[in-house]
């Protein structure tokens, strides 16, 4: 009896064992037929030395076509999965769309671009194992994002082994970007966002004069000044302290009603998640406050979570297929999938405008990238143009962009799509 | 049995000897086997320098020496689900020094060994009268609060981001891999020490039952403050190593899933043996971190399989498998020697 | 206010069913926070994916709880043969694909289960909504059910002989298997209620549990293990305290400040309020 269930044992470890052999042969295989789909051709790390051999390539002629992979971190395990688990999907329809209009062309040569995506497992810890395994094995040159905070445990180790990478969006922390890190780009600055919020905020709402600022509190300290700067520039003064709370709480209505005992004309939440905003938004509306709000969404996640309630909101960065302001890359991206999908566009829009920025440096040098790239003054972006913007903020000029805001109106859970914002540039 | 035993020349001698050079010679062979992984280990850089392995492997290092002092901890009968907090406050002591005030990294981290030290005994004071379950989950708790603290703690700690721009220690990989190595080494051989000295035997006594320790004079009290003093010294100083080597230092490394983690290593090695924690980093660390990264979000899935396999067909852990194979293995051959004797003779 | 009510009962279930599993069982349920997550998501799939009415779906997605429940029990607990780190790991095996099935499959959103009754009813100058009247009645109506199972079923009575001395109660003929399944059930139905109420009051992410589950282990703690009734009182006292809390103080603090105030009662009274021996 005690025998066979030895014998068991024994079995299942041989087996467990077999499959992870297996398994491993068979990851090791899917990475081997993904690169040699590509032609027998030498992949980005020697490509500098490449193409300073003689190309002779009439631009009549057909351009040989190479791969450059390109890195990417994003959070598909645990609780920041939530956004990056969607901008995985959208990544991968940027980069077959710059594929389909026949990849970067760089020195005479078409590169397609193959995606390095490494999970970040929504810690410090899990970000700098992948920005390390993407450094260290896979010898990329340049990496998008990651997004939110996460640019605190990658963008020193991106430096030190000069490595181009754009963050998606980051939380204004001096260790995520300052003057010594030359190689960190930036696909929006936030602080244009939170401008975007309250232009349209007072566009379409003109009485307002008093706005209450309710926020995440982790992120709080490293924009506090640049908030306070924000609104004095705009000529709002604040209803009071701000309303600080945290994005794991269960329960949001005492928040409601520490916003609601300021009683300001207006809400302004420019930093928080989703359940943050609609528990808010439920809660302000049940005790019957009835200024507007603004903060960024996704037009149907807040219809359909918020129903009636959703009513006096002024949202930025939904992207809809059904805004008549779309952009045109924006439209694309939206119908390569499912259009109803919520598109972050974050990661996406860092992989748009590197892909531009290599293609206009005519390089694959990251330091030759970097230094064409401080130069630029416009850059394309998936909402039309960039333009630069916090070169004061961050003491680099050039290295954080910013990009129309689309704005949408929702009232009585119905929305109304307005044309999109451009934000001032942030000092 | 015994009888048995003796037939067997080769038991024979072993028993003639005594059962303390039994264990003696016994243990040898096993203490090679160490000394070999270790040198093999030391070796290592020369070959996979400049790739990630080495990465996992700092870490798998560090992650030993924490999950062998929560087993040092266990030893006492305490099952303490504070260790991440203690291995953060050790982070945090020499993050927060080495970002504000701009220590170099050889003060913070002996600092924040200390610091988890002196707080790990303090702590220790008042769960030193809560027992078994109750033990756990004040320790639970406790380690709650310490996360809690840490997130409230305004710009000083960086709040639930985590605290950035960290110095490094060192610019090359290989001297981090070699520092956490050594490390490891040492705080394993001193944990050896540790278990197997009069101690370690008062520490047995003492979670077997208190009673019967206390009426031979064996202090409970003493002994637990001890043993959770020694064990957080070792979990500061590997977290302070480690936040300098990460550069960064965020709650969600030390909180009740970073713990739980770090106790299932221990249990998935084997908690009654003292290379299980080892074991138990290598199966739950390494064999993810290598073969199954490419599964990203699905990663998690392999890690409940190997808790589920190790669960249902191992209940004393793997090291706690390989001993009862090996006792098996041993008790075939006698029989089978004295099969071949009884048919000679 | 009846936020704050309303909170302390979601509590008290989750609570209350925890408190189940660890008395007659000894298992530290750990996945307690992925049944509550679990339930919210099956009962959003029924009723907006399957287009069934809030009536049907919850309690249906109640007894699908339960009946998993009894199959965890049979297949996952009932085999570790109570050993306490076995247990733990199976629970954080079980609750690791639990949650990461979740977000693998539907966590791209956060979600909300649409509201049972909709609108709001006026009390005065307040406005509370009506769907949270109804779960704060729903709540009571089954908090008083578990009392008097507990105090006057046969089964009660047998769960209370088998906590005070199982070996006693085998003796007596109390066959020890069936009471653990009724237990395990019970107590994931009660996690079912919860995470139904939760997922229709606030909003719905596949992590919400680690959060909810600290609650109920602080909750668990401060009554005192053992003791059923502890629970309901600290129960409101944590509803009270998490509701009441926040509108003095900002963010992190107050599960801070919280976690210290039940640090201190804890080490004063390491029982908890209402344990015994």
């Amino acid at each position: 009896m005690r025998k066979t269930k030895w014998g068991l044992c024994l079995i299942l470890l041989v087996l467990v064992l077999g499959l992870v052999t297996v398994l491993a042969a068979c990851g090791d295989n899917k990475d081997t037929t993904t690169t040699t789909a590509q032609a027998p051709t030498e992949t980005t790390a020697q490509a500098p030395t490449e193409t300073t051999a003689p190309v002779s390539s009439e631009p009549t002629t057909p351009v040989p076509t190479e791969t450059l992979r390109i890195g990417a971190i994003l959070s598909l395990s645990d609780w920041y999965s939530v956004v990056d688990a969607a901008d995985k999907v959208d990544l991968e329809y940027v980069a077959q769309m710059i594929n389909d209009d026949g990849g970067i062309q760089v020195q005479g040569k078409n590169y397609k671009i193959e995606l390095v995506i490494e999970d970040g497992k929504s810690s410090l810890d899990g970000n700098t194992a992948a920005a390390t395994k993407l450094v260290l094995d896979e010898k990329l040159s340049f990496v998008v994002g990651p997004g939110a905070f996460f640019n605190l445990a990658t963008t020193p180790i991106f430096e030190q082994n000069k490595v181009l990478h754009v963050a998606n969006y980051n939380g204004l922390n001096p260790a995520e970007m300052n003057k010594d890190t030359t190689y960190a780009f930036l696909g929006l600055d936030p602080i244009t966002q939170a401008n975007a919020e309250l232009k349209s905020l007072m566009l379409y709402y003109p009485d307002v004069k008093t706005v209450c600022l309710a926020t995440e509190d982790a992120t709080y300290p490293a924009f506090e000044p640049h908030f306070n700067a924000l609104v004095e520039r705009l000529g709002l003064t604040l209803s009071g302290p701000p309303v600080l709370f945290a994005t794991n709480a269960e329960d949001y209505n005492p928040v409601a009603s520490k916003i609601k005992a300021q009683n300001p004309d207006a809400v302004w939440m420019p930093v928080a998640i989703d359940p943050s905003y609609f528990g808010i938004t439920k809660g302000l509306r049940t005790l019957g406050y009835e200024g507007p709000l603004s903060f960024p969404i996704d037009a149907p996640s807040v219809t359909g979570a918020l129903g009636d309630v959703a009513t006096g909101i002024v949202g930025v960065l939904s992207k809809q297929i059904i805004d008549p302001n779309i952009s045109a890359p924006m439209k694309r991206l939206l119908e390569m999938g499912d259009p109803d999908r919520h598109v972050f566009g974050l990661g996406p829009n860092a992989l748009y405008i590197l892909a531009h920025a290599i293609q206009a440096a005519d390089s694959l040098d990251p330091t030759e990238v970097r230094d064409h790239w401080e130069t630029m003054t416009s850059i394309p972006t998936l909402y039309g143009e960039g333009f630069p913007s916090g070169s004061q903020l961050f003491g680099l000029a050039s290295h954080a962009w910013a990009h129309p805001i689309p704005v949408a109106l929702v009232d009585n859970g119905q929305v109304e799509y307005k044309p999109w914002i451009i934000p001032d540039v942030t000092p | 049995m015994n009888e048995v035993m003796n037939i067997s020349p080769a038991v024979e001698e072993s028993t003639a000897t005594g059962e303390t050079s039994r264990t003696k010679a016994r243990r040898w062979p096993g203490m090679s086997v160490v000394g070999a992984l270790f040198i093999v280990l030391a070796l290592l850089p020369l070959g996979i320098s400049g790739s990630y392995y080495m990465h996992v492997l700092i870490l798998t290092f560090v992650y030993v020496a924490i999950a062998s002092s929560w087993r040092v901890v266990s030893i006492s009968g305490q099952f303490n689900i504070a260790i991440g907090a203690f291995m953060g406050i050790g982070a945090y002591a020499a993050a927060i020094p080495s970002v504000w005030l701009h220590w170099p990294p050889w003060v913070t981290i002996p600092l924040g060994a200390v610091a988890a030290t002196i707080l790990g005994a303090a702590l220790a004071f008042p769960f030193a009268r809560l027992r078994t379950i109750y033990y756990a989950m004040g320790t639970l708790f406790l380690g709650y609060v310490v996360i809690n603290l840490i997130t409230a703690g305004g710009k000083t700690t960086g709040m639930s981001t985590g605290l950035g721009g960290v110095q490094p220690l060192f610019g090359d990989r290989r001297y981090y891999y070699y520092l956490t190595l050594g490390l490891m080494i040492v705080s394993m051989f001193s944990m050896y020490r540790f278990e197997f000295s009069r101690i370690g035997v008062r520490m047995k006594a003492v979670s077997q039952s208190h009673q019967v320790a206390a009426s031979v004079g064996i202090g409970e009290r003493r002994n637990r403050i001890l043993a959770v003093a020694f064990g957080s010294f070792f979990a500061g100083l590997m977290g302070a190593v480690y936040c300098h080597y990460q550069g960064v230092a965020s709650p969600s490394s030390y909180g009740l899933g970073a713990t739980l983690w770090i106790i299932m290593y221990v249990l998935v090695g084997g908690i009654n043996s003292f290379w299980g924690p080892a074991v138990g980093v290598g199966i739950l660390m390494v064999i993810p971190e290598f073969f199954f990264r490419d599964l990203k979000g699905d990663l998690p899935y392999v890690t409940a399989a190997i808790l589920l396999i190790i669960a249902f067909t191992m209940p004393e852990g793997i090291v706690g498998l390989l001993k009862l194979a090996r006792d098996r293995v041993f008790a075939r051959l006698r029989r089978k020697e004295v099969d071949l004797d009884a048919s000679g003779g | 206010m009846i936020n704050v009510v309303l909170l302390g009962v979601v509590y008290i279930l989750m609570g209350v069913g925890f408190a189940f599993i660890l008395n007659l069982l000894g298992i530290f349920n750990l996945a307690h926070g992925a049944i509550f997550v679990s339930a919210a998501y099956g009962c959003y799939l029924m009723v907006v994916k399957l287009g069934l009415p809030g009536f049907v779906a919850f309690p249906l997605t109640v007894l699908a709880a339960a009946a998993f429940g009894v199959l965890v029990e049979r297949f996952l607990f009932r085999p570790m043969k109570a050993d306490f780190n076995r247990t733990i790991m199976v629970c954080i095996a079980l609750s690791t694909i639990l949650v990461t099935t979740f977000n693998r499959f539907m966590g791209t959103r956060a979600l909300s289960i649409p509201p049972f009754i909709a609108g709001t009813t006026g009390i005065g100058p307040y406005k509370v909504e009506t769907d949270r009247i109804l779960a704060f009645c729903i709540g009571i109506v089954i908090l008083v059910a578990i009392i008097l199972f507990v105090d006057r079923s046969r089964w009660g009575a047998r769960m209370q002989a088998v906590t005070q001395n199982r070996e006693g109660a085998a003796l007596q003929g109390i066959r020890f298997g069936q009471i653990a399944a009724i237990a395990v059930a019970v107590g994931f139905g009660l996690a079912a209620i919860g995470g139904v109420f939760m997922g229709t009051l606030y909003n719905l992410t596949p992590f919400v549990g680690d959060v909810t589950l600290i609650k109920v282990l602080m909750l668990v703690i401060l009554a005192g293990l053992g003791s059923f009734n502890g629970i309901f009182y600290v129960g409101a006292l944590l509803g009270v305290l998490y509701g009441a809390l926040p509108v003095v103080l900002n963010g992190a603090v107050v599960d801070a400040l919280a976690s210290i105030m039940v640090l201190a009662l804890l080490i004063i009274r390491p029982r908890g309020f209402f344990g015994h021996e």
